[in-house]
């Protein structure tokens, strides 16, 4: 410590500043605004979801004898809505607390994108495959209890056409996620190698 | 902590340690705009965080923390420069400068000082602003969270480096 000229410390501590007006409603304004839009989307899409699944569940109530095969429709929708609001809870109970010490905040974070990156990597899993089954399952189904009943492909056609619908959209969206991945993950991998790199340099300060 | 005692709290430590924040916010974004974009996203952080705050530790100590993280946070966000409060920057903060040959050679130091910090790492910068501002070596290994020995081998090694830096810009 002693090599360290003392200049440079008392140069450092003489800085001097006045106290400030900060006004915390000014401050926060963006960050309301950005969790007010947070909030919207995930109401909208929940709400979306659930309402999906209630109209699923209606029809299905009609004539349960006949129509049950929309009961699987309904339950992949609040399968969706429920997995949404659970990562969200997840994820505000284990935010990042910032007055931990820099190294505890360090391991947070590189957590943090690990998980995220391990969302996104099986996102087609969690969202993807439940919405897919739940709209491609009722109409195998449907086929089968009308098989028999009319000519083949008067029952045919339509399912299959639902079914090569169905799927065209879903690999869709399937690519279309899978490349958005992609691009985040670019990122978030630069981000990880620069937490790591930060925290080598805070544990091996011996070498 | 109700809000009242949240904002008094606020209020009370923004009139004593707002040095503190500004030499945080100066040693890890470059350029004037990037500065007062750090230095308001450490405002909201601590604003944010306050109500966790426990009274284990001092109050300077735990700021550091908040404006270390925010700031190695801030590092790595693409979330700059969003306008938050006007007219709310590191210039108003500044104390007028008193017109002497010393407090201008001050200045001058200073401003290297700052330059050769941010051209360290982000972990390095941290270390070396704590020990700066007086710090022992606990207090240190409080805020970064490793212990008193690899703070004061670490340093060792960066306050060289630094003086080196700033020895070799004051030869220019």
């Amino acid at each position: 410590m002693n090599n360290f000229p003392d200049q440079l410390q008392q140069a450092w501590q003489s800085q001097c500043s006045k106290p400030i007006d900060v006004k915390p409603d000014q401050l926060l304004t963006v960050t309301r605004y950005e969790r007010l839009v947070q909030f919207l989307v995930d109401i909208g899409m929940i709400s979306f979801f659930l309402c999906v699944g209630i109209l699923m569940l209606g029809w299905a109530f009609r004539d349960i004898q006949k129509d049950w095969p929309w009961l699987i429709s309904a339950l992949s929708d609040v399968w969706v809505a429920g997995y949404i609001l659970f990562n969200r809870w997840r994820r505000r109970r284990n935010a990042a607390h910032y007055d931990e010490t820099m190294l505890a905040h360090v391991e947070w974070s590189i957590k943090d994108i690990e998980h995220q990156m391990w969302l996104d990597r099986y996102a087609p899993w969690w969202y993807i495959l439940p919405i897919g089954l739940g709209c491609m399952i009722p109409p195998v189904f449907f086929f089968a209890m009308d098989y028999g009943k009319r000519p083949l492909l008067d029952s045919l056609m339509p399912w299959l056409g639902t079914e090569v619908v169905f799927v065209a959209t879903f690999i869709f969206v399937y690519l279309l996620m899978q490349f958005g991945v992609r691009i985040a993950n670019e990122k978030r991998r630069q981000e990880l190698q620069a937490l790591r790199a930060l925290r080598e340099t805070l544990l091996n300060t011996q070498e | 902590m109700g809000i009242a005692d949240h904002e008094l709290r606020f209020r009370q430590w923004l009139s004593e340690h707002t040095g503190l924040l500004v030499k945080v916010a100066r040693s890890f974004a470059e350029g004037p705009a990037d500065q007062d974009d750090l230095f308001q996203e450490i405002l909201l952080q601590v604003w944010l965080s306050l109500p966790s705050f426990r009274d284990e530790s001092k109050p300077t100590t735990w700021l550091y923390r908040v404006a270390l993280n925010t700031a190695l946070a801030w590092k790595r966000s693409e979330k700059k420069r969003r306008p938050r409060q006007d007219s709310l920057s590191i210039s108003d903060v500044a104390a007028p400068s008193v017109t002497s040959a010393e407090a201008e050679r001050n200045d001058r130091v200073v401003d290297q000082l700052y330059a050769a910090i941010r051209a360290l790492q982000p972990a390095k910068r941290a270390l070396v602003v704590l020990y700066l501002d007086g710090f022992t070596y606990r207090e240190i290994a409080d805020v970064v969270g490793i212990s008193e020995s690899n703070v004061g081998v670490s340093l060792n090694r960066i306050k060289k480096e630094l003086a080196a830096a700033v020895q070799e810009d004051e030869d220019e």
